[in-house]
């Protein structure tokens, strides 16, 4: 809202210079967002530099038809030269004149000018340029008994500071400039000067029933409606003031009668509506809900079509306003009206509120009745208006009001504690001061050394309601930033949970083997599902879906964190990044019950091209299903879990081949492997590319909740024994080990794979793997024989169990 | 056997060559020359058993010591010679140290996430702990509970993304649905943080984002006023933004009262100081503790909210949000 200082203190006799006022509304919780100066700027040169001109003569430009070559008598010594180029320039004017050094209003300063080879000491100025309008035709031209040379200044209505605000929405009441005027009041104690709400002389014949009826068939959604006549109205300009004060707070001036209607508003916070009474059907007022399909054309132009959730002020035949919100054409105020009728009326707020989202329609008028105006203030703005059409346009006002009005209750007088207080701010305020406050905040204070009984004023019913109400206006008054600032003596302690200290441990140990952390938006492209390459029944396809999304790439909450780390590989790859990796740590949502979702966390990589570090003696291998499957045990391995790749899965996202389950303690914890070409491809991305996934659920389930047990390998000595076996190439690494530790008993104590060979130097279907066992016991030292037991017997199941043989 | 040399001229004229040899090579024939198996001195101490038995004393004597004068001269010399040789070998080795040395993998977690472990480290230290809740939310628990009564205009579906199948589920607008659910949970005392996700249906530009994350916070407990609330987020801030002039002004939330907006003496990458918004707060609304059970008259508590991007933006003078959810590596390589 914008607020014209000049007009404010009108209302409130405030001391306070411009820049002081602000900051106190600031710090009491009316926020100014910027301060406009309107007007030439005070400075110390422009006092001189802008005077009062008389045109001494005004002869055509030799080289230009539209510009003309003025005489101007500005007091000095000599008449100056000024080129001009406004039509309606002539010789014998009063103007404004600026000279070469004047700052303008937009902060230039003015030089000397040479327009077509005429040079030009000055510029004669309009409204426009001057910031008193904010359009204008052609120079200002002033009374002739103003002396050449006088300075602008003494003139010109003084430059205007116009606040722009940004108001709380539980303030409706600072809606209008009086509303903010009763809040100088309250925060400064400056004297507020009341507003006459006195009618103006009822003078227009007969009384208000003999020119029109009034049926409020909605009295839900219009809890008040009021109506007055005015006969003999003269549309047509505003004067002056009113205009300056209508742009200063962001308005247009129209003409006089719709202009009062804005300006009421603007000082009240209640809209207003003018009819021509002649154009009404009946004449009659109907308050009613709109026919579904009813039809209305807005002063806009454009046709809109109602129903039966939109509240209307119709004639006897048709809508001729949309409630609280626009106007239809027909019935408004033109230059032939006459008689009109004055509408002042409360609507009911949320009601407003849905019209105006369903219609796309927000006005200053609907904005002010979102909040909900009290019933009480109708008749204030109803009288200020219908003064104003006296005053402006000779309006004749008719005796009597048309009022329909819900009864409400009056407000119950609140019970305000000092204790409690002092228990909330973490001050006392003394009950004389709060009594105070809550008084110049239009309260009825009934004091007492306990408690105060507190009557709030209508202005106040909507917010103003309970204790705590009071307390928040007490402190805001009284000043929050006079609280001390107090830590509380916390009784409680607190530590991260397991899993949140795992998730820690996972992002930090993936960042620091050379992962970035991307976080990707979380909702994505249904679609996803079928550049994943999920069959069409996997249960992965079942997704939470956004009812109003923004956009079909923002569809659905991903059940994979995948997608999105492929789309930013993508666009990494679209700019020459040939190798990367990234993590993301975070929620999948799997749809439950109720339309509510679980929301399971995974941590996901993907590493694409060559990466690592690199350098003049250094090279990286291109990625592939190792990168992918040891990275996910290392993950793992940091948070403690020890797990292992397992052949057999065929995730559809990944190389139907090139890919292992991650499992430990008989629980799938991940999956690893090579990204599928066919996915590669539907996200546009370049291979080779591999993704690592690990659930955090399934770690936090197999991680040791025990701290682990010291084992004795350090003071006895532990063996080794390499075997070179050759296996089918059917039996996995993962199996031959399986079937090592199984026969190899407690003394084995690791048994790994150290090389791997297929080719011409073994026969057609078989590897040559070397298997290192390691065998020791705590404590203990070992015998020969027990250690070649051990190797015999993996040897032998080996044999047994996938034909094994040692080779030579 | 000719006549016993003079041992002391011998020994003497042996120190003198080793000490004067020029290499490994020309010490080595010296030794040869003098200690060597047909050296006149070994040849003289291996045949003291010819000699008269009343020199036998004295030329063994005089013998070794001669022997061990020219051994010590020559592991001298060699030691010179062998240091020599070594240092001329190094500085023949010569490598241009300021080549890049091996590198060594170092990636990033993001800047947001950054910020969140560092406010959270700060609560802990001060006692909070650290909650979640879903993101797909009740409407009850994302508005209702919290004094934003149905027809708010924040519930409308033009602000808040709604999920189908559902009645009144939407994704969560804020982290103060946390609060709601973890005093459901229990009873006070609460001292809680809660940093998470949140969506609001916003086109994304610079400036706006449909998904952004939050930290809320909530105190619960006997005796807790607003000069707690001040200083709790008084502290917080000056911790994680350093010591800076922290400002709260009234202004209007639902779900709690006094309402402040909190923000911090900031000053740009122009050197112009203004106050920076950072973060809502306020003293907890007692219909919200009625909503969850608690009585509004025994327990007070303050709460508070504020975005970690927005944090995340300033700190590093990041001017466009969009810039943080799209996993360019070279935004993220940035921030190690």
């Amino acid at each position: 809202m914008r607020l014209p200082l000049e007009w404010l203190r009108q209302h409130v006799a405030t001391d306070l210079d411009d820049r002081t006022l602000a900051d106190r509304l600031t710090a009491t919780g009316t926020a100014v967002e910027r301060t406009i100066t309107r007007g030439i700027p005070v400075t110390d040169g422009n006092r001189e530099a802008f005077r009062i001109g008389k045109v001494l003569t005004a002869e055509p430009h030799p080289d230009a038809d539209r510009l003309r070559v003025l005489s101007v008598d500005t007091g000095d010594e000599a008449p100056r030269q000024i080129v001009c180029g406004a039509a309606n320039v002539a010789a014998g004017q009063t103007v404004a004149v600026a000279l070469p050094g004047a700052v303008m209003p937009g902060g230039q300063r003015l030089g000397t000018a040479r327009l077509r080879g005429v040079e030009s000491l000055g510029m004669v100025l309009s409204e426009r340029e001057l910031e008193i309008a904010e359009v204008s035709d052609g120079i200002m031209v002033l009374g002739d008994d103003l002396p050449a040379g006088r300075s602008l200044f003494d003139v010109l209505p003084p430059p205007g500071t116009v606040l722009e605000l940004e108001l709380t929405p539980n303030r409706g009441d600072c809606q209008g400039i009086y509303g903010i005027a009763r809040e100088v009041h309250a925060i400064t104690g400056a004297p507020l000067h009341a507003l006459d709400d006195s009618l103006p002389p009822a003078i227009g014949a007969g009384t208000v029933g003999d020119y029109v009826s009034l049926r409020v068939e909605a009295p839900d959604l219009c809890p008040r409606y009021m109506a007055r006549v005015l006969l003999d109205v003269a549309v047509g300009p505003s004067p002056d003031w009113m205009v300056r004060r209508l742009e200063a707070a962001g308005m247009r001036s129209i003409n006089n009668v719709v202009d009062i209607t804005n300006y009421v508003m603007l000082l009240t916070a209640q809209p207003l509506h003018a009819f021509d009474l002649d154009r009404l059907a009946g004449p009659a007022i109907v308050v009613r809900r709109a026919g579904d399909g009813e039809r209305i054309v807005t002063l806009d132009g454009q046709d809109r079509t109602l129903s039966g959730q939109h509240l209307v002020i119709a004639d006897a035949e048709q809508p001729a306003v949309i409630a609280g919100i626009f106007g239809a054409a027909f019935a408004e105020v033109g230059p032939d009206t006459t008689r009109v009728l004055l509408e002042a009326a409360t609507f009911d707020g949320p009601s407003i509120i849905r019209t105006s989202l369903g219609l796309g329609l927000r006005t200053e008028s609907s904005a002010r009745f979102e909040k909900g105006q009290p019933t009480d203030l109708p008749p204030v703005a109803m009288a200020i208006a219908c003064r104003l059409l006296h005053e402006v346009a000779g309006a004749a006002l008719v005796p009597g009001v048309l009022d329909e009005r819900v009864p409400g209750d009056a407000p119950a007088p609140i019970t305000l504690r000092h204790a409690r207080v002092a228990a909330i701010l973490g001050v006392p305020v003394g009950a004389g001061e709060s009594a105070e406050i809550l008084g110049r905040l239009g309260c009825r204070v009934d004091r007492g050394d306990e408690v105060h009984g507190v009557t709030v004023p209508w202005w106040r019913t909507a917010d103003l309601i309970r204790e705590i109400d009071l307390i928040e206006e007490v402190g805001r008054v009284h000043g929050l930033d006079r609280i001390p600032a107090r830590l509380p003596r916390v009784a409680a302690q607190a530590s991260l949970t397991p899993q949140q200290q795992m998730v820690r441990r996972l992002s930090r140990y993936a960042a620091d083997q050379g992962l970035s952390e991307a976080i990707t938006y979380r909702f994505v492209p249904e679609h996803d599902a079928d550049r994943l390459n999920l069959p069409a029944d996997d249960e992965r396809r079942r997704v939470v879906r956004i009812a109003n999304a923004l956009s079909d790439e923002m569809a659905v909450m991903r059940r994979s964190l995948l997608p999105g780390l492929l789309r930013a590989v993508q666009r990494n790859q679209a700019h020459q990044q040939r190798d990367g990796a990234l993590f993301e740590v975070g929620r999948t949502y799997v749809p439950a019950a109720d339309g509510l979702a679980d929301e399971p966390e995974e941590i996901t990589a993907v590493l694409f091209g060559a990466p690592g570090p690199r350098g003049w003696r250094q090279v990286t291998a291109d990625v592939d299903v190792w990168t992918a499957t040891g990275l996910g045990v290392a993950l793992a391995a940091s948070v403690g879990v020890a797990a292992v790749g397992v052949a057999g899965v065929r995730e559809p996202w990944l190389h139907p081949v090139r890919q292992a389950r991650l499992t430990a303690g008989g629980i799938v914890v991940g999956v690893a492997g090579e990204v599928h070409p066919l996915v590669l491809r539907a996200f546009d991305v370049k291979g080779p590319a591999v993704s690592v996934t690990l659930r955090i659920a399934a770690l936090g389930q197999v991680r040791p909740g025990e701290p682990r047990r010291y084992v004795d390998l350090i003071s006895v000595p532990v063996s080794t024994r390499d075997l070179a076996v050759l296996v089918p190439d059917t039996a996995t690494a993962a199996h031959v080990l399986d079937i090592a530790r199984e026969a190899g008993g407690d003394l084995l104590r690791g048994a790994e794979v150290f090389d791997h060979y297929a080719g011409d130097q073994v026969p057609a279907g078989k590897v040559s793997l070397a298997v290192r066992l390691t065998i020791a016991e705590p404590g203990r030292t070992l015998t020969d024989q027990e250690i070649d037991g051990v190797t015999a017997r993996a040897m032998a199941a080996l044999g047994d169990q996938v034909g094994a043989e040692l080779r030579s | 056997m000719s006549g016993i040399p003079d041992l002391t001229a011998l020994a003497a004229e042996a120190v003198a060559l080793i000490t004067e040899a020029p290499d490994l090579e020309a010490l080595e024939a010296a030794r040869v020359r003098f200690l060597g198996r047909r050296a006149p001195l070994t040849e003289l101490l291996g045949s003291i058993g010819t000699l008269a038995p009343d020199e036998r004393g004295r030329v063994g004597r005089d013998g070794n010591a001669a022997r061990r004068a020219i051994e010590d001269a020559l592991d001298g010399r060699r030691g010179h010679l062998e240091a020599q040789a070594m240092g001329a070998a190094l500085e023949a080795d010569m490598a241009d140290v300021t080549l890049p040395g091996n590198g060594h993998a170092l990636g990033a977690l993001h800047p947001i996430t950054q910020v969140r472990l560092e406010v959270e480290d700060i609560f802990l230290g001060m006692g909070y702990a650290v909650a979640d809740g879903p993101e797909v939310e009740t409407g009850f628990n994302n508005f209702t509970a919290l004094n934003t009564p149905d027809g708010h205009p924040a519930r409308s579906e033009s602000d808040t993304f709604f999920i189908e199948g559902g009645t009144d589920v939407l994704l969560r607008t804020q982290t103060s649905p946390v609060q709601i659910r973890t005093m459901q949970a229990g009873p006070p005392p609460v001292y809680v943080i809660a940093p998470g996700t949140v969506y609001r249906r916003d086109d994304v530009d610079a400036t706006h984002s449909p998904m952004f994350h939050q930290v809320e916070g909530l105190a619960v407990d006997e005796g807790l006023s607003f000069a707690h609330l001040k200083g709790t987020i008084t502290y917080f801030l000056q911790q994680l933004l350093g010591d800076r002039e922290v400002r709260v002004i009234p202004h209007f939330f639902p779900f709690t009262e006094p309402s402040v907006d909190v923000s911090v003496a900031w000053t740009d990458g122009h050197g112009r100081t203004d106050w920076l918004e950072v973060a809502g707060a306020g003293m907890v609304d007692p219909n919200v503790f009625a909503n969850v059970g608690y009585d509004p008259e025994r327990w007070t508590g303050f709460a508070f909210g504020f975005g970690l991007d927005r944090i995340a933006m300033v700190r590093h003078g990041i001017a466009d949000i969009r810039l943080l959810y799209e996993g360019d590596l070279r935004f993220l390589g940035q921030f190690p």
